[in-house]
């Protein structure tokens, strides 16, 4: 920020000058500005607050009780009588202003050389509660808030090690936000560190509204439609991340962790996959991964094959689809795009809607509309089935964000099925492994361990495998120490009963 | 980079229009065809099947009788009497009327099967012994959507169930150019508005000589494939079991029934020698016995020894017979030519030399039958 007191040496000077000035030239005529001066027999103190930025509690009780009471005004005696730590001594007007905006108390007694300044913020932040948009059936169910220091608390409560490194950061040139950079000191890779903190501290902007949009500021490929960085509003998976060698990121203000680098498996992985029982994990994590093929496939394939490859549909399924077929008055590209953009209408009404509403959109949009658009011929009741079945399969992906972009991108493949049947779809599906395996998180690559091909790390990618079996960090991740823990030895089998 | 987008986009826009739309609604999707010969003119008389798509009638079946004097000429033809595009991607049966099976022969009909990419080469090929526009008119096809895909089921069914051997076109060509064997074909019936598979029509070359029962049928199968599940029930005399019969009912047949399937067989044919060529064919079956007729105490090992022997002895003699019968017509559909020709190497056997060989040759059968499991209630 541009120095904008020259003055040095401000102090001292008269208390309603010290007001009068920070409300002109600092706060230029803020009306919120308050102050109040406490009279003793020999001198007088004024303090000056912002109104809303302050714990009134404290305020009274700690601050202007404890000034009433002291005998003797000083510096001295007021910083050894007040109980809260940080209290600092400030010479220019300017950090007095700063100090100020950051929930400051400032105590000036007339004469000193210098005025106190007293933290006493008053942060309004949402306690932690269930996760929304991530929400888990199984396991630990709290989500980060807005504010950093609570989700520190949560991730420090969590990984209660002294191996935890936090570096502070702070970023924005209009409206500075503290950001966190959390790893695991003694698993993480040194130079995914050091490419962390030289991308966080090259970052110049104005404000970083939130951790999504820092992600996308400092992520590898910004063009890229898949994101590069996991943000996550789940502390267990934040912290799973963090033991597993990888970087956590938390931005003030945001409600949710960035996790990096990334792999493009990661994000159909689920901490619950870990909670469940092993088998259960893996089955659900591989259904994941054909959802989301399945997903981006599904519609492609009918209208490809409805316009140019009748050949390939089977006879059981001719008869019906040539019935339903039959009313519809557009070409099947044009039918598909049109069920296609009413679904993601729906799911777009039903988020920005109120609760309440938003359940009788999803009814009227779904249930009503579907059935009037197949009666009134529009469209044919199989492709109904296909596009809720691929909307519901890009649903099932963890991460929001990875949702959306199969659900995107599932748009310009059908524009190429309608055009090019088959060939389309095999030209954009290439594309899209092309364009995956170019990628990288953190200059790791995007696509491993499919992609440099890491077969030990199966466990930790496409399956899950009982703990027994699966005590290494993934090799993909490079990190410092590779076994999570020893190979625990043999059960023997020994029967109470005997 | 921007240069690569560039082309593709442009690509994109101008390759669009090589793409040849087939919408599905828009097209006619022959199922079969049947083939017959117009007495009187000469040309091709065919019976296109195709789908007809229309929600308020169940009844998928389309059918135009077009003339043309090859196939894909009949194809056009029957453009003419449609709204819809008359497409061949989804062809399942080809179907020879007896003007053409019995008469003229069919073989140039199936050409452009092997030339035109959009026709597959598992269309089965089947013979009827009423035009095959008769044929295809019976209106009694189950649930099947129409009579195409009817017969398709009805042939793979009998396919799968063993019962006949498969004639997919592929199948059909192998046999039809190779020396040393002749092909079958399932042979098609009407009856009382439902289409049957009745016999197996026996081929020279692509005309028919003769017919087969199903039953013969499974000797046929026998010799020139595995069973892996079959079935056959075999009528065999009641004396060599008179002392193992254990009755409880006053039956006066003088025969005794029995079925065995779970048939897994096992077929090796050597020639022994070349002249007058004579073949040893040697069939080892394991099999379940799944019904008798009469009660025969099968835990007793002389009981099970009787009727294993008998059904050796039935069932070499029934084999003999299929063989002679083949002789008769003078069509190997067992490919004993083909043994033959690999035993004589560099004599180039041709068509008519073994046509002319074949109804003299000696086949001697030896079949070892291995009953596993007669019955599980006690």
């Amino acid at each position: 920020m541009k120095r904008r007191f020259k003055k040095s040496n401000y102090f001292p000077c008269k208390m309603d000058q010290l007001k009068t000035d920070l409300k002109e030239q600092y706060f230029k005529g803020s009306p919120d500005l308050s102050s109040k001066i406490i009279e003793q027999q020999n001198n007088g103190c004024i303090i000056i607050f912002l109104d809303y930025l302050v714990d009134k509690q404290h305020l009274f009780d700690k601050v202007i009780k404890e000034l009433q009471d002291t005998s003797e005004l000083s510096n001295e005696s007021i910083k050894e009588a007040i109980p809260i730590s940080g209290v600092k001594e400030e010479k220019e007007l300017e950090n007095i202003g700063d100090e100020l905006l950051d929930g400051g108390v400032c105590a000036y007694i007339e004469g000193e050389q210098q005025a106190l300044t007293i933290p006493i913020p008053r942060v309004e932040a949402r306690q932690p509660e269930r996760a929304e948009t991530e929400s888990l059936v199984f396991g630990p169910q709290i989500s980060f808030t807005e504010s950093i220091d609570i989700n520190l608390n949560i991730v420090h409560k969590r990984m209660n090690t002294d191996k935890l490194k936090v570096e502070k950061f702070v970023i924005g040139d209009t409206v500075p936000s503290e950001v966190r950079l959390v790893y695991l000191e003694d698993i993480a890779n040194e130079d995914n560190v050091k490419e962390m903190r030289s991308r966080l501290e090259q970052l110049k902007v104005d404000d970083v509204l939130e951790s999504s949009t820092i992600t996308q500021y400092i992520e590898d490929n910004s063009y890229s439609i898949f994101p590069q960085f996991l943000v996550t509003e789940l502390p267990d998976r934040f912290c799973y991340s963090l033991k597993e060698g990888r970087l956590g990121v938390l931005v003030d203000k945001s409600p949710s962790g960035v996790i990096a680098p990334t792999n493009f498996l990661s994000y159909f992985q689920s901490t619950e996959d870990l909670y469940t029982r092993w088998n259960m994990g893996a089955f659900i994590r591989v259904m994941r991964f054909v959802a989301m093929f399945a997903s981006i496939t599904l519609t492609p394939v009918y209208v490809a094959a409805l316009t140019f490859h009748y050949e390939i549909i089977p006879e059981a399924m001719l008869v019906s689809l040539g019935h339903s077929r039959s009313r519809v008055p557009f070409p099947p590209l044009l039918e598909a795009l049109i069920l296609e953009i009413f679904i993601e209408l729906i799911r777009e009404a039903g988020a920005r809607l109120p609760t309440k509403v938003g359940q009788t959109m999803g009814i009227v949009g779904g249930i009503v509309i579907g059935q009037a658009i197949v009666e009134a011929g529009f469209t044919s009741n199989i492709l109904i089935i296909i596009v809720a079945i691929s909307a519901l399969a890009s649903f099932t992906a963890p991460s929001y964000l990875m949702g959306s972009a199969i659900r995107i991108i599932r748009f310009p493949i059908i524009v190429l099925a309608g055009l090019w049947g088959f060939l389309g779809i095999v030209f954009s599906m290439a594309f899209i492994i092309i364009h995956l395996i170019k990628q990288k998180s953190l200059n790791r690559p995007y696509l491993a361990p499919i992609y440099p091909t890491q077969p030990k790390d199966i466990d930790n990618s496409v399956i899950r495998l009982p703990f027994l079996f699966s005590n290494k960090r993934s090799y993909s991740n490079k990190p410092k120490e590779i076994k999570r823990f020893p190979k625990p030895p043999k059960k023997k089998k020994s029967d109470i009963d005997e | 980079m921007k240069y690569h987008l560039l082309v593709i986009c442009i690509l994109l826009v101008m390759l669009v229009g090589c793409a040849e739309e087939n919408i599905i609604e828009d097209l006619g999707i022959v199922t079969v065809y049947g083939f017959d010969k117009d007495e009187d003119t000469g040309h091709l008389l065919a019976t296109t099947v195709l789908y007809q798509f229309d929600p308020d009638i169940t009844n998928a079946s389309q059918i135009i009788n077009s003339e043309g004097d090859t196939l894909q000429g009949v194809k056009r033809n029957a453009n003419k009497e449609s709204g819809h595009k008359i497409t061949n991607g989804q062809l399942r049966v080809i179907l020879f009327g007896p003007s053409l099976s019995k008469e003229d022969g069919f073989i140039e009909h199936l050409d452009t099967l092997g030339r035109d990419a959009k026709l597959s080469d598992i269309v089965y090929i089947a013979v009827s012994d009423q035009p095959s526009d008769q044929v295809l008119a019976s209106t009694n096809y189950e649930e099947a959507p129409n009579i195409g895909a009817y017969l398709h089921q009805l042939i793979e069914t009998a396919v799968r169930n063993e019962e006949i051997t498969s004639s997919t076109y592929h199948e059909y060509l192998r046999d039809y150019f190779q020396v040393g064997r002749d092909p079958v074909l399932p042979l098609l019936s009407v009856d009382s508005e439902k289409v049957t598979i009745k016999n197996i029509a026996a081929l020279q070359d692509d005309k028919v000589v003769g017919d087969f029962t199903i039953e013969e049928g499974f000797y046929i199968r026998l010799m020139v494939d595995q069973f892996d599940s079959g079935l056959i029930e075999l009528k065999l005399p009641i004396e060599p079991f008179e002392d193992h019969l254990e009755e409880y009912a006053e039956i006066e047949d003088p025969h005794i029934y029995a079925v065995i399937d779970k048939i897994n067989s096992n077929t090796d044919i050597t020639m022994e020698s070349k002249n007058p060529p004579s073949f040893e064919v040697k069939i080892d079956i394991d099999g379940r016995v799944i019904e008798l007729s009469r009660q025969l105490n099968l835990d007793d090992p002389e009981t099970l020894d009787v009727l294993e022997t008998q059904v050796t002895k039935q069932m070499e003699k029934e084999l003999e017979e299929v063989i002679n019968k083949a002789q008769e017509m003078n069509a190997d559909v067992f490919g004993f030519g083909v043994k033959y020709n690999n035993n004589t190497r560099g004599e180039d056997l041709t068509k008519e030399q073994w046509r002319e060989m074949f109804t003299d040759i000696e086949v001697e059968t030896t079949i070892k039958i291995n009953i596993e499991r007669h019955g599980t209630v006690q």
